[in-house]
């Protein structure tokens, strides 16, 4: 009789054991999922604002192959150098995405013009500038796309349940996707 | 039962459509280094090529992959050949050293597309250069096959002029948590061993009145698994937990055996719960098909850099 209330009661403590363990595990590894996600995020971020700085860096030779015989464009260029200079001086991660964007549509409109000199197009030097900036244009659309993929696992876990309630507890929030400013949305496809 | 076949075939069909749209038609795996999906290169050149492009692999560890598709299915090729290439993982894990040179035959497109670690080695300017002068001429005479072997050619010699040194690669840290290296499939192995050692211990443990082998038994386990982990606090719960389960199971198992026993039933392996009632614990066999076809490329990503051309 005695043993049979030993091996309840150890039963017992072996569930609460358990569930207690397995309560624990579960919450260590949501928030280090957490942490691990968000991470991903901010590291997925610094990949796009490192092909952002690559554009940046890629106008001034643009624009200095292209300047003599756009006479008529200086609105484009005025444009660019403008957004230029705001990317320099912003801080903040947001400031730097609202000047990013802001690029897109000066420089889409740029490689319009260039495509409609073939005599342009024929040189080699610019046909090299407009593949350096293409293959910017389409790393960026690459990062980005993979930045909001990883804000996506984040937001599900961050919104389902159970998670969600771990989430709460160490205030993780949802994070923003990356939306392009209208007019500007996706990268502008140079076609030769 | 019938109606919960035709429940089974009905959400299967809902489910497969769907599924089929995220794969996106992505060919499925590679064949070797030359993939002829689109059948535009004659197997009297695909062999030879091939062969060189694997010699190239060996000699600088670059993965120079070709792929021909009949159509990307409204894909732009920049978005289907940066999917492809992560798809297959071109280029060695961690050091992203792939180029993909992909020709779609509908959309009379041609793209270079650079690994990670490829970018300053084979720059954008120079990959749309390789594609005007030594790709493009002879698509647009219908020679798909040469204009890609000329391409590829200028590739790998591009590469091999460039400063790119095999040995430079970005290795992966070694985790330092792990006292000895073990990789994360051997600690499954290791662990699926000790479940296993444990399942038959169990059987011996029941036969004894003892608690303390089932004890032992746990908190030896718990050890081992927390010294694998390497996580501190593991390596004292670990064992002091399962040591109690064990003692606590033994306990159970004994008196279990005891009453089995008493009551005239089988305490055979095969026989009672521990054996699973007689339907078999299934081999090990099967796997995952080695030997054979291509073993696949290392891993490798790409950014979207490189160049693209319509012909």
């Amino acid at each position: 009789m005695g043993k049979l209330i030993a091996i309840v009661v150890g039963a017992i403590v072996l569930v609460i054991l358990l569930v207690g363990l397995s309560f624990g595990l579960y919450v260590r590894s949501t928030y280090n999922g957490l942490v691990e996600q968000s991470q991903a995020i901010d590291a997925q971020w610094a990949q796009v604002e490192t092909q952002y700085q690559r554009r940046f860096d890629l106008i001034p030779n643009l624009v200095e192959a292209t300047k003599g015989i756009f006479q008529q464009e200086q609105t484009v260029f005025g444009q660019l150098a403008d957004a230029r200079t705001k990317y320099a001086g912003a801080t903040s991660p947001d400031q730097r995405a609202d000047a990013a964007t802001q690029v897109e549509s000066a420089l889409a409109r740029l490689l319009v013009i260039v495509e409609n000199y073939p005599d342009l197009r024929s040189q080699i030097n610019v046909t090299q500038l407009m593949d350096e900036l293409a293959g910017t244009e389409n790393r960026i659309s690459v990062e980005r796309q993979r930045f909001n993929e990883r804000v996506l696992t984040y937001n599900n876990t961050v919104k389902r349940f159970p998670s969600n309630v771990v989430a709460s507890w160490f205030n993780y929030d949802q994070r923003a996707y990356f939306r392009a400013a209208s007019g500007a949305d996706g990268a502008p496809k140079v076609q030769f | 039962m019938k109606r919960l076949l035709l429940l089974l075939v009905a959400s299967l069909a809902t489910f497969l459509p769907t599924s089929l749209a995220l794969a996106d038609q992505l060919p499925p795996k590679p064949v070797g280094y030359v993939n002829d999906f689109a059948d535009v290169i004659t197997s009297d050149i695909e062999a030879p090529f091939e062969d060189a492009l694997r010699l190239f692999e060996e000699e600088t560890t670059v993965e120079l992959v070709v792929v021909t598709v009949p159509d990307l299915g409204g894909a732009p090729i920049e978005d289907y050949a940066v999917r492809l290439f992560s798809d297959w993982g071109i280029g060695k894990k961690g050091v992203d050293n792939g180029v993909l040179l992909i020709l779609t035959v509908d959309e009379r497109r041609v793209r270079i597309e650079v690994g990670y670690g490829m970018e300053p080695y084979l720059t954008d300017g120079q990959a749309g250069r390789i594609l005007d002068n030594d790709v493009l001429p002879d698509l647009k005479q219908g020679n798909y096959a040469l204009g890609l072997l000329k391409g590829a050619q200028k590739i790998a010699e591009t590469i091999k002029g460039s400063d790119y040194q095999p040995g430079s690669v970005r290795s992966k840290p070694v985790a330092q948590t792990m006292p000895f290296p073990v990789h994360g499939d051997a600690r499954t192995w290791v662990f699926l061993a000790l479940a296993a050692a444990s399942l038959y211990a169990v059987s011996f443990m029941a036969r004894s009145r003892s608690f303390w082998f089932g004890g032992l038994w746990g908190a030896g386990a718990g050890g081992l698994l927390g010294w694998m982990l390497g996580i501190t606090w593991m390596l004292i719960a670990l064992p002091i937990g399962l040591g109690i389960l064990g003692l606590l199971m033994d306990a159970m198992l004994s008196s279990a055996y005891q009453y089995q026993k008493k009551s005239g039933k089988s305490t055979l392996w095969r026989q009672s719960w521990g054996g699973f009632s007689g339907t078999g614990r299934g081999g090990w066999s099967g796997g995952k098909g080695f030997g054979g076809g291509f073993g696949g490329f290392g891993g490798g990503r790409s950014g979207g850099g490189g160049a693209s051309r319509g012909f």
